[in-house]
């Protein structure tokens, strides 16, 4: 069989002007776009974060000192903050400041703000990631399980029953669980903490579980919506004829080509869940970064409000970065803007 | 190697959608069609005439669409596959007889590079050489060039001619003896369809694999088909040999043919066939085209679809008044 030269080439020609290698130029290229926008963001929700609390009432020398403290002593103190100087210097000496690793220090409690962040953030992560993993763990086989059963009273149970998870409010069930498995089972200290790995897991589960009963029908109600649109897919059926064995035919007919909606979604997930989990950590007396925020909003902590937001702002951007490029990863179809 | 022979014979066929509480929804009824060994023939009709579940039936994927074959039989090579059981149908789905899908745009994975989705299709067959010499083999087999390229790309990078080459090279990693092409040049542009066509014909020719063609295009499948099977409503109303669609004997046919565009006089008015071909499920008694038909009298609408006049293998028809015609 000889190739029939004249009338294939117009294929040959576009398939020259995708070959892989350029593929790889266009996604490096775009990398370092992003990574250079997160830079951007980055900067703004910076200098948003130091300006907001700036602009509002309230002063955070005269709450350092207390009501009897002289004019003097806030004057000095001011001094000592650089409080004194024009708005822009103080933006550029903190700006200048973040990249030495220099965070400044609260003005409430003279301790370092980058302390303040190291201890308390990765409590607040570690309930976040407890609770990804719990949702992912839930939500994929339901999903798929719902998805594969015929039987409409599944689905129907389904929706059902998601509906009720999403509509219970987060803190009525963290009370009723603190109450029940707190008090009742004594499966989890209804107080107290301790830093270090498997330790902390015991005063952490209960949130993250919480955390789920949100995450799980949202998550699994998108990627079902997802599946069922993929198994009216042609592929699909060339799947099944080919005989693709059980597992794979699950992740690579079935999950992947679905999983690309989830997976953005679970990113944006993740930054609503950082700023939402101060109700979480509140409950359950747990030392979140959540929590620390709220003190020194309260304070007029400047100096660890704006830090705190900054670090807020660039985990989303990064997360959403991260979100983007695993599915794309996922599924080459989806572009990376 | 080529045998002789009937390969695979529809008797009789009908396939339904079961429902708990409300009738069995009948969606083909009386599909009756062979194909020989290394014959290629073709199924013509309207959309919703019961093609695609004639596949369906064929390649045995109409369980996860919820319907099943619910009577006649479906022979292939001595075995009812209306009868088997799942478990079978893995060793016998996609081994003996090959699938091109629907659609090229949609037929491949998206997600996986056509290196992997030849890999999975080679991964059960015996043959020579490693899984990507063959599959190489296979790509130069539909003739696609630069096949190292081609290997490593996912299908959104190919054209529409390209994922249907790589269906069809996937379709014959398992050397099958029936290949099934279900409208394999929709969304296809003239010159493509064309070339997919003489890749079809020629596959015939070197591997001697049997090909159905479905298509709603009577011209191209009386062109190129050995045989061609008419479908109407979930009926087989005509079957015939080569050219001999040229000279219908079914009023359907004829209206099909007449509607041909490239028949049409420039500047004249295109015919179209009145009405629509009645809905499954609303099925009248009778002849199912007697609605539609030019032809019609009145013994048309009482009792059973008529079942197809003629000898086996030799020129059918499914009317009760053929020979006016």
């Amino acid at each position: 069989m000889a190739p029939d030269k004249a009338s294939t080439a117009p294929e040959e020609i576009l398939a020259e002007q995708r070959l892989p290698d350029k593929n790889k130029i266009a996604l490096r290229r775009t990398l370092i776009g992003r990574i250079f926008r997160s830079l951007v963001v980055g900067f703004w929700v910076m200098f948003i974060a130091f300006s907001l609390l700036r602009f509002s009432p309230g002063d955070p020398i005269r709450n350092a000192l207390g009501t009897d403290a002289t004019e003097e002593a806030v004057a000095a103190l001011r001094e000592v903050y650089g409080l004194d100087r024009p708005f822009f210097i103080q933006f550029w000496n903190y700006f200048t400041g973040v990249f030495q690793g220099d965070f400044g220090v609260s003005f409430f409690s003279s301790r370092d703000v980058s302390e303040v962040i190291s201890t308390h953030l990765p409590v607040t992560l570690m309930i976040i990631l407890l609770s990804i993993l719990g949702a992912v763990t839930l939500a994929v086989p339901i999903a798929l399980s719902v998805a594969l059963s015929r039987r409409p009273g599944v689905t129907y149970f389904f929706r059902t029953a998601t509906s009720i998870s999403l509509a219970l409010p987060g803190f009525f069930l963290a009370l009723i669980g603190l109450l029940y498995f707190g008090t009742v089972l004594n499966w989890a200290p209804a107080a107290g903490y301790e830093g270090n790995f498997p330790g902390n897991l015991k005063y952490l589960w209960l949130p993250a579980l919480v955390n789920c009963f949100s995450l799980v029908p949202i998550l699994s109600r998108v990627l079902h919506s997802s599946l069922m649109d993929t198994l009216d897919e042609e592929y699909v059926e060339t799947g099944v004829i080919r005989g693709v064995r059980k597992l794979r035919f699950y992740w690579s007919y079935m999950l992947r080509p679905s999983l690309a909606p989830t997976v953005v979604l679970l990113s944006y997930m993740i930054g609503v869940m950082i700023g939402g989990t101060v109700v979480m950590e509140t409950i359950f007396s747990l030392p979140g970064i959540g929590r620390e925020l709220i003190q020194a909003v309260d304070t007029r902590d400047y100096a660890v409000v704006q830090s705190i937001v900054m670090v807020f702002g660039l985990i989303v951007v990064f997360v959403s970065f991260i979100g983007d490029l695993l599915g794309y990863l996922l599924d080459r179809r989806v572009t990376l803007s | 190697m080529k045998q002789a022979g009937t390969l695979l014979d529809l008797v009789d066929v009908e396939i339904g959608i079961p429902h708990p509480r409300r009738d069995t929804l009948v969606i083909v009824r009386k599909a009756n069609f062979s194909v020989n060994y290394g014959e290629m023939v073709g199924i013509v009709g309207e959309s919703g005439s019961g093609k695609t579940m004639v596949c369906r039936a064929i390649i045995g994927t109409l369980k996860r669409r919820g319907a099943e074959v619910i009577g006649g039989q479906v022979n292939f090579e001595g075995q009812d596959l209306s009868k088997i059981s799942e478990s079978t149908w893995k060793s016998l789905r996609g081994k003996v007889i090959g699938y091109v899908p629907q659609s090229a745009l949609a037929g491949p994975n998206p997600v996986l590079t056509i290196e992997k989705q030849l890999a999975e299709a080679l991964e059960n067959t015996d043959g020579k050489g490693s899984i990507k010499e063959r599959s190489k083999e296979l790509l130069d087999l539909v003739k696609i060039r630069r096949i190292d390229t081609v290997l490593r790309q996912y299908p959104y990078q190919l054209s529409g001619g390209m994922r249907q080459r790589v269906m069809i090279a996937c379709a014959l990693a398992t050397s099958p003896k029936l290949l099934i092409a279900d409208e394999p040049t929709t969304g296809l542009d003239v010159t493509v369809q064309s070339q997919i066509m003489e890749l079809l014909k020629e596959i015939r020719k070197e591997l001697g694999t049997a090909i159905i063609l479905i298509s709603h295009d009577l011209a191209l499948v009386d062109d190129v088909c050995d045989k061609v099977v008419v479908m109407h409503a979930g009926a087989t109303v005509e079957v015939g040999g080569t050219g001999s669609m040229a000279k219908p004997k079914h009023p359907y046919t004829i209206a099909l043919n007449s509607s041909r565009i490239d028949i049409a006089k420039p500047g004249g008015e295109l015919i179209t066939i009145a009405g629509n071909p009645p809905s499954v499920g609303e099925w009248m008694a009778g002849c199912r085209f007697a609605l539609r038909c030019s032809y019609k009298e009145a013994d048309c609408a009482v009792g059973e679809h008529p079942p197809l006049f003629g000898e086996r293998g030799g020129h059918q028809t499914a009317c009760l008044h053929a020979d006016k015609i």
